[in-house]
């Protein structure tokens, strides 16, 4: 969320916007493939259907490399939280100490069940979203017009890779994949998952086209986490707040807190159902030392965004492929419930 | 139970100790807190590169709320004198001085020496982008001679000098007679391409009495020239800045002359690529409203008021003309942002620029402005 923009507008110039939409696409898609799939395959998670559809070996192969994908997503957002903290809010404290700290909160909160993980996110959302919202909207005020245009940026190519650095944004909706079995009215799915991807086009078009609006296209590029300055940037009218950054962090503690709960969850989801145990709890307290390693390994800021950059495609080609590829596999193979069978519950 | 409760209690008891505070803890007072930073170039045989001067706030002198008891100014804050080889140096140089940490979190504003900002401030900005203390929106000023000066300057007018300063500033900005210029805006308009900054100028016009007097011209980082406050007016109205600030003095006929006060500006940028040479037709819309009428013929009738807005019109085009004049033939720098704008609407022609500053000195300017009077004051006559 905070380096985003940069990244984005680094591919796709002033097309950033515009690509950030375009990234969106096959997120769509795969969604709507994922729900058909859990549609023939009522009950079960992509880690179950996966090698029913694929044959044995290659499901287990697909599992597993969604497993590793899930790791090292949820250590690296992790660690740059853990770099940011350190950098801009509390620069003497050890990175480790805020990593250690996040990771064990986060193992405490992943060992409740579904029910208690969606009413946390019901909470936090509306408190994530609305100040968000309103800090792009300030930030207005100091924007150009011209610094949007073109719309379509200047090279079609780097349009097109904006939009799959765009993507990336987006892998975190996998965590909906695990927590499609258990939904009460499974026929509401496809409709819940669409608002959720348009909510989270908005806000991340709002936060990319801020930024450049507020910016330009040269000085985005030199910030390493261009939402960040935005705040430094924009005052609220009145003068009650003059610096909104710790009234944003306090935001932002709890949008990373979230986002790695719900990689965290599902990590462990697909533990538990790749080796048929029968509680994912019990692993939630060994994985932190895994994932504090991985978090750590990093050398620097750089290394940590290009490891971000690759193992998000990673993470793109294993989401949204996975699934549409699976259709098409399970329709030619002819696997799982009838189709015109009535939803089994 | 009674022991498994018991053994809750102790570890909540253990997390009341994460949070007696953490390794970031500082209390106010521990704090060497800058209030203005200025920059100078050294004096000869000083042996350095830069000095950097600090006003200092002395921790529980800044008087809370206005309530003035009695402190004398010169003692709210202290200035100090740093020479330096850099501003990493000069920093570690002046935390030599102090016994707290120096902190930059509450600096509300950066004068650098017209020196200075004439040698080029790159490598001084490139230093400001990474603190990340630093506010963007902090204020940013050229000092006419020394900036040590405006930093030792103590204005009665309020207790602590370094918020006369910023909020002289403030309100220019607010009255639309200055641009909105701060280190944020600064570090924007150097980086992108299409744009080069302003930077408001303050001169001593006394000891303890700093005034603002026009506006700084970078190209890149380096300053390059200076507008006047009556060129700075005009490139508030090219900018088409919403909130006016500048009055017009117009005259009518050798014995008759007015003046009306602008209070809203627009401004539209039309742009055309012709024959490898960017075309600008910028169109002004002014409104005023009539503040001064000398006697003469019977007052402000349909016909004078016409009289008053065309030649209102006619001065906002000329000296439009001859400002744009100077940017590009004097200065060579696009302050108006006419290339960003070239690169958003005529991208062909952005790409096929190689140059910027070159294809802004050989552009064709035109204006057209319409100078609106909408009310006479109190008088009807």
């Amino acid at each position: 969320m905070l380096a985003l923009p940069r990244l984005i507008v680094e591919q796709a110039g002033t097309g950033g916007p515009l690509a950030t939409l375009l990234g969106a696409i096959p997120v769509t898609l795969a969604w709507l493939a994922a729900t058909k799939l859990s549609r023939w395959f009522p009950g079960r998670s992509p880690v179950e259907y996966a090698p029913k559809v694929l044959t044995r070996p290659v499901g287990w192969l697909y599992s597993g490399a969604l497993l590793v994908m899930k790791i090292l997503i949820t250590a690296l957002a992790v660690r740059e939280f853990g770099a940011v903290v350190r950098t801009a809010v509390l620069p003497s404290t050890p990175v480790e100490v805020t990593i250690i700290l996040l990771l064990l909160t986060t193992a405490y909160f992943v060992r409740y069940d579904q029910q208690v993980f969606a009413r946390v996110f019901e909470i936090f959302f509306p408190i994530m979203l609305a100040p968000l919202t309103t800090i792009c909207l300030l930030a207005l005020k100091n924007a150009h017009a011209y610094y949007l245009f073109p719309l379509l940026g200047t090279s079609g190519l780097g349009l097109l890779r904006g939009a799959v650095l765009a993507t990336t944004g987006y892998v975190a909706y996998m965590v909906a994949l695990f927590l499609l079995p258990s939904l009460n009215r499974p026929e509401k799915a496809v409709k819940a998952g669409l608002v959720g991807i348009g909510l989270s086009t908005f806000v991340y078009m709002l936060a990319v086209s801020a930024t450049l609006a507020v910016f330009g296209l040269e000085e985005t590029k030199l910030l390493v986490w261009p939402t960040f300055e935005l705040i430094k940037n924009t005052t609220v009218p009145g003068f009650i707040l003059e610096r909104l950054e710790p009234a944003f962090l306090g935001i932002w503690v709890a949008a990373v807190f979230t986002t790695v709960a719900a990689t965290y969850y599902a990590t462990l989801l697909n533990i538990a159902q790749m080796f048929k145990l029968r509680d994912h709890k019990v692993m939630a307290i060994p994985l932190v030392p895994i994932l504090y390693i991985i978090a750590m390994a990093p050398p620097d800021v750089h290394t940590l965004y290009q490891a971000g950059i690759t193992w998000g495609l990673f993470g793109v080609t294993m989401n949204v492929g996975g699934p549409v590829f699976m259709t098409g596999i399970a329709r030619l193979r002819r696997k799982g419930a009838t189709r015109s069978a009535a939803p089994t519950q | 139970m009674p022991h498994r409760r018991s053994r809750r209690v102790a570890l909540l008891l253990t997390l009341i100790l994460f949070l007696t505070g953490c390794w970031d803890r500082r209390e106010l007072e521990e704090r060497s807190n800058v209030l203005v930073a200025g920059v100078d170039v050294c004096d000869e045989g000083e042996g350095c590169e830069m000095v950097v001067t600090r006003q200092i706030a002395i921790p529980g002198q800044i008087p809370l709320g206005g309530e003035r008891s009695g402190t004398r100014q010169a003692d709210t804050v202290v200035v100090m004198r740093t020479p330096a080889a850099n501003a990493a140096d000069s920093l570690a140089r002046a935390q030599a001085d102090l016994n707290w940490k120096i902190h930059i979190g509450h600096n509300r504003m950066i004068v650098l020496s017209e020196a200075f900002a004439r040698r080029g401030v790159a490598q001084y900005f490139d230093y400001l982008r990474r603190l990340p203390e630093l506010r963007r929106l902090l204020w940013l000023a050229v000092a006419e001679g020394r900036a040590e000066d405006v930093l030792k300057a103590r204005p009665a007018l309020e207790d602590v000098p370094a918020l006369y300063l910023a909020s002289m500033l403030d309100d220019a900005i607010k009255g639309g007679r200055l641009p909105q210029v701060n280190v944020g805006d600064f570090m924007i308009k150097t980086s992108n391409r299409g744009e080069e900054a302003v930077v408001p100028i303050l001169r001593m016009a006394g000891p303890d009495q700093p005034e603002l007097a026009g506006l700084a011209v970078f190209c890149g980082s380096r300053m390059v020239g200076k507008l006047t406050p009556e060129e700075t007016a005009t490139f508030q109205e090219l900018q088409g800045r919403r909130k006016g600030g500048e009055q017009l003095e117009v005259t009518l006929s050798p014995k008759q002359n007015a003046t009306v006060s602008v209070y809203g500006r627009g401004a539209v940028y039309r742009l055309q690529w012709v024959q490898g040479q960017v075309r600008v037709q910028i169109a002004l819309e002014l409104e005023s409203e009539l503040i001064r009428l000398s006697p003469g013929q019977t007052g402000s009738d349909l016909r004078t008021l016409e009289l008053i807005e065309r030649g209102a019109a006619k001065m906002v085009e000329e000296r439009g003309a001859a400002l744009i004049r100077k940017l590009q033939h004097e200065f060579g720098a696009d302050i108006l942002s006419v290339g960003e704008r070239v690169r958003a609407y005529l991208p062909g022609a952005w790409a096929a620029i190689p140059d910027w500053p070159a294809a802004f000195a050989g552009a064709k300017f035109s204006i057209d402005a319409q100078v609106s009077v909408r009310r006479t004051g109190m008088s009807m006559d």
